[in-house]
């Protein structure tokens, strides 16, 4: 028999981004808040602080901020015929865990998503033909729009202390910016990075050839700032420990940052870790959720009862949880029937190696996560689609994110992998190589979707996670023109003395990584037969559960999704506030 | 700059007009000058005897960049030349306000503060004294504190006193009388070349027992 804990008016399940943004919101209006937490608190100091905290093998090879496998993994396979196969090793993403979640490690890269992404389907099929989607795609519209949007954007901009130099305010083009940036009601509360000399380089070549680029804003404060919370953060050092690390500057916009020394001043919020979520319960006729089972630190089973239910565990882990708490219908490949799972998506990323001259130091330790020279001549609808023949696009970048000693060991093409040849090669490449990377949209396909795994556990014994998922020809046209665009840039660049591309090739694979953006599994849309949640992130079939984050996505754009997650975040947060708390247990009209 | 015509998702055009930055920047001058030559000869004359305006700095850091014993003066021996060299650029300048300092730092060529910054740079750092305490000046050098969000001084200026890169220098054996002095000009905002205004912006957090706590653990 389960240990029962008091009652709540809400639990949250997970305390990354959105779990910190809403639970905070909550609490402050009133309601009795719990946030469940499966890994352990993590603060700034002690916790990341340096030179502790740079160390590439525990972080970085080790995953000692990613979630443990062997507590808990996916399973993957391609198609529907294949048995699919667990995780043992993180790499083709990195699923965050501990108190702030990915939000802790991630890079900072901070955008919003184009207005075109919110109604995708619409967009393309009136600008170019419907035919412009081939019958596998299973993209759609979103129920809501960029402009509703906007106002929550700017508030996370303002938590997170976002840097960049505005492209578009109010629909007037800014010299300077990134002139296909949506409108914004405000700048950016904090200048732009500095910019390093690789990125520099890009830059000029890029704008030699035409194009537009600009420094990519990031969730860095680049100068001392006091967010929306009263929270301080400091300005970044460019130490070059941002991916995968926690940051030691209180520079990274992470929620123990930017709003959990808030939360946890207000008597109505509590914070629980080691508290790991095994399901939602739900009362006898499945309408509505009593509450949350979770194994605490010393491995108590215990009931948390509660009068709303919110999902803000990493990304897909959402998904995970309303298949195993038997919400919604799980989604059919065979039928396209059920909506549970459907719209999986990750990211079409790919590369250009440059090597340059001697004379050319890249410096690669001298950087910071998301500190990049970017251009979106080629992002969203930013161009002609209609000789091309796909949907979607992407962004062309150089990005300093680390030069930690066991990854960035670059060598030209031909090199031996081993032996005093590559040694020499790894000598001469060290500081005279950097990528340019391309960061591109993904769409979903029919045959794509996560459901439960028949065969593999976790540590509870709860099912795992499946992924079953391949690119569609679409996304594999879009990387080849993108690599292509990517290396002409690379090779127009000073100093580069050869430039290789790398676009994406079918199958979709997990032994290697191409971001941490895995999304869908709970889509959003205005109809419950193709979305699990409405446009306020409310479960149709459950109407005290809400869910957050990535898991909603419909298709994946090319932007980053932190921002638009934390826009969501705040929407969500104002919805059950404003409409829900009214008529609870209602789906809000 | 070729103009670019975007359609827009709201069915206008926007005319996209806006020139690319120009993300390439020069070196700062205190690198050009390191790069300089100047003859050994010279800045030996300049650091034990001065050169007009310029007192020498043999008086008051010791012609090994050693101050005397009890003096207030910062040690230079081993200290990175492209610190000191920017220093002695920011004193010009006024973004590091020191009556002493300023005309020195006036009446000196570019390539003498090159070449001076480079003789410090040479001589051997002193040994710095090996400190594990509790006390508040360690936790604030070696963990910072999350309630004011100050990150440990370790973080930018290095473990063990080697310092945290060129222009990060390492804060041991330094004279806390020095370090003290530093941190309340920063606090104050008096200097004010500290890259990002980081250093002006912790120590405003910083009690004045705090700044007295750090001198201590790295006196």
């Amino acid at each position: 028999m389960a240990r029962v804990m008091p009652a709540v008016d809400v639990v949250l399940v997970g305390g990354g981004w959105t779990g910190s943004v809403i639970g905070k919101e909550l609490a402050a209006a009133g309601q009795r808040v719990v946030v469940l937490e499966r890994g352990q608190p993590r603060w700034t100091s002690p916790d990341f602080a340096a030179p502790g905290v740079r160390d590439e093998l525990k972080y970085t090879r080790r995953h000692e901020l990613h979630q443990n496998t062997a507590m808990e993994t996916y399973t993957f396979r391609n198609r529907v015929d294949q048995v699919a196969l667990p995780m043992r090793r993180w790499q083709f993403a990195y699923p965050g865990n501990h108190l702030g979640g990915a939000g802790v490690h991630w890079s900072g890269a901070y955008y919003r998503w184009d207005p075109v992404e919110f109604k995708l389907r619409s967009h393309y099929s009136k600008r170019y033909g419907a035919a412009i989607f081939t019958d596998d795609i299973t993209a759609q519209d979103w129920p809501l729009t960029y402009d509703e949007l906007e106002p929550y954007f700017d508030r996370f901009d303002r938590l997170v202390g976002a840097s960049g130099l505005a492209g578009n305010l109010k629909g007037v083009i800014q010299p300077g910016g990134n002139p296909f940036e949506p409108w914004r009601s405000n700048p950016y509360p904090n200048p732009p990075m500095k910019v390093p000399h690789a990125p520099a380089l890009f830059g000029e070549a890029a704008a030699k050839l035409g194009y537009h680029p600009y420094i990519q804003p990031t969730a860095l404060s680049t100068r001392p700032y006091v967010n929306s919370e009263g929270l301080r953060m400091n300005s970044c050092v460019y130490c070059g420990f941002c991916s995968n690390f926690g940051c030691e500057q209180f520079a990274k916009a992470s929620p123990q940052v930017c709003i959990l020394p808030a939360a946890l001043k207000l008597p109505t919020f509590e914070l629980r870790t080691g508290a790991h979520v095994l399901r939602v319960d739900l009362d006898k006729d499945r309408k509505a959720a009593r509450g949350v089972s979770y194994v605490d630190g010393a491995g108590m089973e215990t009931f948390q009862p509660a009068e709303v239910v919110v999902l803000c565990t990493f990304a897909i882990n959402n998904t995970r949880l309303l298949l195993l708490s038997s919400i919604g219908t799980p989604y059919d490949p065979s039928t396209g029937k059920g909506v549970v799972g459907r719209n999986y998506t990750h990211q079409t990323s790919s590369g250009v190696s440059l090597f340059f001259d001697e004379s050319t130091n890249i410096n690669p330790f001298m950087g910071a996560g998301a500190v990049a020279v970017t251009m979106d001549d080629f992002c969203s609808d930013n161009f002609d689609h209609g000789p091309l023949g796909f949907v979607g696009g992407g962004y062309i970048q150089i990005q300093v994110v680390s030069g930690a000693p066991i990854n960035n060991r670059p060598t030209p093409p031909g090199t031996p992998a081993w032996g005093s040849a590559w040694k020499k090669a790894a000598q001469r490449y060290y500081n005279h190589s950097i990528p340019i990377t391309i960061t591109a949209s993904n769409l979903p396909v029919r045959g794509g979707y996560l459901s439960l795994d028949p065969t593999y556990t976790d540590a509870f014994g709860e099912s795992l996670l499946r992924i079953t998922y391949d690119f569609s020809d679409n996304d594999i046209k879009l990387s080849k023109f993108l690599t292509e665009k990517g290396t002409q840039i690379g090779r127009a660049m000073r100093g580069v003395q050869l430039a290789v591309g790398g676009p994406r090739t079918k199958p979709y694979g997990v032994a290697a990584y191409q971001s941490s953006h895995i999304n869908g599994g709970a889509a959003i849309g205005a109809d419950p037969g193709t979305s699990v949640v409405n446009r306020f992130g409310q479960c149709w079939d459950v109407p005290n559960v809400f869910v957050t984050g990535a898991a909603l996505f419909p298709q994946n754009s090319c932007y980053n999704p932190t921002g638009t997650i934390g826009a969501l975040a705040y929407w969500t947060a104002d919805a059950i506030k404003r409409d829900y708390l009214r008529t609870p247990g209602r789906v809000i009209a | 700059m070729k103009a670019l015509l975007l359609s827009c998702v709201a069915g206008s055009s926007i005319a996209v007009l806006a020139a690319p930055a120009d993300f390439i920047r020069p070196p700062p001058q205190w690198q050009v000058a390191l790069s300089q030559p100047a003859s050994d000869g010279t800045t030996k004359d300049i650091i034990a005897n001065g050169k007009g305006a310029a007192i020498a700095c043999a008086g008051c850091h010791g012609a090994e960049g050693m101050p005397p014993t009890g003096a207030p003066f910062p040690r230079l021996a081993g200290l990175p030349p492209e610190y000191m060299a920017k220093q002695l650029f920011d004193y010009r300048d006024g973004t590091r306000p020191s009556a002493v300092m300023e005309p020195i730092a006036k009446a000196l060529s570019n390539a003498e503060i090159g070449s001076i910054a480079r003789h410090f740079g040479a001589q051997p750092a002193p040994a710095v004294k090996s400190q594990v305490s509790a006390h508040r000046g360690a936790q604030l050098a070696l963990v910072g504190d999350n309630s004011l969000a100050i990150p440990a001084c370790a973080a930018c200026h290095g473990a063990n006193d080697i310092g945290g890169g060129p222009i990060l220098p390492p804060l041991g054996a330094q004279p806390s009388a020095y370090t003290i002095a530093q941190l309340q000009a920063f606090r104050s905002g008096e200097r004010h070349n500290d890259d990002g205004a980081v250093m002006r912006e912790l120590s405003k957090r910083l009690s004045d027992a705090d700044i007295q706590a750090i001198a201590s653990y790295f006196e």
